[in-house]
């Protein structure tokens, strides 16, 4: 590896690691100075941490299956709210534990997202308008089920591995290394990539969008599942929801995907969404240490994204900008040696 | 398959579709509530529910015309209509609640509108996220305990004409803009082919900013209503406003997508036609979850009908 290959990677891997580690520095010092404490401070934190960024990191990961290419899918959340209450109901009808639950659950959220996907091709209807009646659909079927009781896990013995902080990392590495697998090193990958660059012309060199684009959906079915599990047993139930009230799954967390494919461009899309959803969690355990209000978290969080958007989609004119200054200094300093 | 595609592209298809659409359905729930549901109580509701959303919907036509989906309406209208009421509060003053209200309502579809043509930010994106912020700001505003502005003010404001004079009023304003200015030529040639638009001169940045304050105008006079109908203010009001919106916008025969396809006066059967099917499937003794179902597959089967279908899968880059 030459010099400045090698300068390359250091640098990436600072930006990389840089955010959540900064996010955590800054948050650290505030609560400090405001609280007296840290943001960790013992291990009931370690797990919150743990289990909160399992179920946002599988979100972002779903969500970033279609949102790269354009494809805003809104019935993700209820896709995860409908695989979690019959995946969950029947494992536990069957006397099967958390791994059944787990397993039941990723069977009906790759169906789940199946079908939104044939819909999708099928019918040509824009993503997000297709995802919104799906998601009324998706909505009503979970409510009508099981007696409009969703899923109770709280007290539940048998679902105590869901709790496991090992465990939760043992999946959270899993779902990173197929995702990796399939995202960067297998042809679905090189295959989605072509179509987020140019559709038609993927389509013109042989790829297959349409099936690329089910499996996508498929894909992200299986990840808002393994979401759901993981904040069900984490908030004790999970309860059906009616008028699309499940799309805050997607709008509450397109922020990670943001972030994560801003810090994409210093390794790869799951690692950038690794670090992405990383910072976010200790962004919110920080906030959360400080007191703050929902609400309050909330629009901080947002006026953050919005920043972050603001800068992503002026970036090319930002660093125009600066360009041209600095060829206006460099014009001035020019000229000013001439007079001298 | 080639004869729907047949019906779907026929010049009047989509002129007669939601009148038929909402006479069938009136006659589905006449006959199947054995007469019930024309009774003159069953009939104002339907009007008092669907004057808020055609309100909303009449402006937000603007916006889709030109080929954008604005879905941060249900927070603007609960946004607005605290601030009103917290203003009335504070002022016991009717004509300043309204026109705080409305006020609010401009500046926000303003920043919207600034958001997505100044700085460049997708309009639905920008939507999401400002929903979120609105959301939080009127949620840590109404706070604990609900917002509640008296029952006799808003009960002398529902039985006045004050209602059914800015709604037609605004109605015909509306009406004359979209179909017998240059703007509303302009706006539905940008939502018909926006590259095309710039090219021919069309300032496109100008329309979008103005079609945003038109629908400012509709949603705050919307929130206005909210105030009045509702009275208490709480964290879920207006929302699944958006999503009404959006429904009434579809089943009243016009393209979300915008371009020629558009017309805003489809914002009122569509949300006459919304309320009717909610109350009509409720009074069979439809549930509520099933209600939301039957709205579900309906919207998407209207959406189908009314759009085109490319070769390729039709995507929106938002970032």
């Amino acid at each position: 590896m030459n010099k400045s290959a090698l300068r390359l990677n250091i640098k990436n891997a600072i930006c990389s690691f840089g955010v959540p580690v900064g996010i955590y520095l800054i948050m650290e010092i505030i609560s400090r100075a405001v609280t007296g404490a840290g943001v960790i401070n013992n291990m009931a934190d370690m797990k919150n941490l743990a289990r909160t960024f399992a179920s946002l990191f599988c979100i972002a990961l779903a969500l970033s299956c279609n949102l790269p290419a354009g494809r805003m899918d809104f019935s993700l959340g209820s896709q995860m709210i409908l695989a979690v209450i019959f995946g969950g109901n029947i494992a536990l009808s069957l006397g099967i534990g958390g791994i059944g639950v787990l397993f039941f659950s990723i069977i009906f959220g790759v169906i789940a997202g199946f079908i939104v996907g044939v819909a999708f091709v099928k019918t040509r209807i824009i993503p997000m308008i297709l995802g919104m009646g799906m998601a009324l659909i998706y909505e009503c079927i979970s409510f009508s089920a099981f007696g409009s009781k969703g899923l109770q896990t709280f007290g539940n013995n048998k679902l105590a591995i869901l709790s496991d902080v090992s465990f939760i990392c043992f999946v959270v590495l899993l779902v990173t290394l197929v995702m990796g697998y399939l995202f960067l090193m297998s042809p679905f990958g090189y295959n989605r990539k072509a179509i987020q660059g140019n559709q038609r012309i993927a389509m013109n060199s042989g790829i297959n969008i349409f099936s690329n684009c089910v499996i996508c959906y498929t894909i992200a079915g299986g990840l808002v599942a393994i979401a759901g599990v993981f904040d069900t047993v984490f908030k004790g139930n999970l309860a059906p929801v009616l008028g699309m009230a499940s799309r805050a799954t997607v709008m509450g967390n397109m922020f990670a995907v943001m972030l994560g494919m801003t810090l994409a461009r210093f390794s790869n899309s799951v690692v950038g969404i690794l670090m992405a959803v990383l910072s976010i969690k200790i962004l919110t355990l920080g906030l959360s240490k400080l007191a703050l209000d929902n609400s309050i978290q909330t629009i901080i969080i947002y006026f953050l994204f919005l920043i972050l958007m603001i800068y992503r989609m002026n970036e090319s004119e930002i660093k125009a900008w600066k360009k041209k200054k600095l060829r206006i200094a460099e014009a001035k300093r020019i000229r000013a040696k001439m007079a001298e | 398959m080639k004869q729907l595609t047949k019906i779907k592209e026929n010049r009047y298809f989509l002129e007669v579709f939601p009148f038929a659409i909402l006479f069938l359905l009136l006659l589905v729930f006449g006959l199947g509530t054995g007469g019930r549901f024309f009774a003159k109580a069953n009939i104002t509701g339907i009007f008092n529910q669907a004057l808020i959303t055609a309100t909303a919907t009449i402006g937000i036509a603007f916006i889709y015309t030109t080929g954008n989906l604005d879905i941060s309406i249900g927070a603007v209208i609960a946004l607005a209509a605290t601030v009103g009421g917290k203003i009335y509060l504070a002022t016991e003053n009717v004509v300043i609640m309204i026109l705080v209200t409305l006020l609010i309502c401009l500046a926000l579809m303003a920043w919207n509108s600034t958001l997505s043509v100044s700085l460049h930010i997708k309009t639905t994106t920008a939507a999401i996220v400002m929903m979120q912020i609105y959301k939080a700001i009127q949620e840590s505003l109404v706070g604990a305990v609900d917002l509640a502005v008296p029952f006799a003010i808003c009960s002398a404001l529902e039985k006045s004409s004050f209602r059914i004079i800015t709604l037609l009023m605004y109605m015909v304003l509306a009406i004359v803009i979209y179909n017998f200015t240059p703007f509303g030529r302009a706006i539905r040639f940008i939502g018909g082919n926006e590259n095309c638009a710039t090219q021919s001169g069309l300032r496109k940045s100008t329309y979008i900013r103005l079609s945003f304050l038109i629908a400012g105008v509709g949603v705050g006079l919307s929130a206005v209503y909210t105030i009045i109908r509702v009275g208490t203010i709480t964290t879920s009001t207006a929302g699944s406003m958006g999503m009404d919106v959006m429904l009434a916008t579809v089943l009243g025969g016009m393209s979300i997508f915008g371009g020629d396809r558009s017309k805003c006066y489809a914002g009122v059967l569509g949300a006459i036609t919304v309320v009717v099917l909610n109350k009509g499937l409720l009074m069979m003794g439809v549930d509520n979850s099933l209600v939301q179902g039957i709205r579900g597959i309906l919207f998407l089967l209207l959406v189908y009908l009314n759009s085109e279908r490319p070769d390729v899968l039709p995507t929106r880059k938002q970032f």
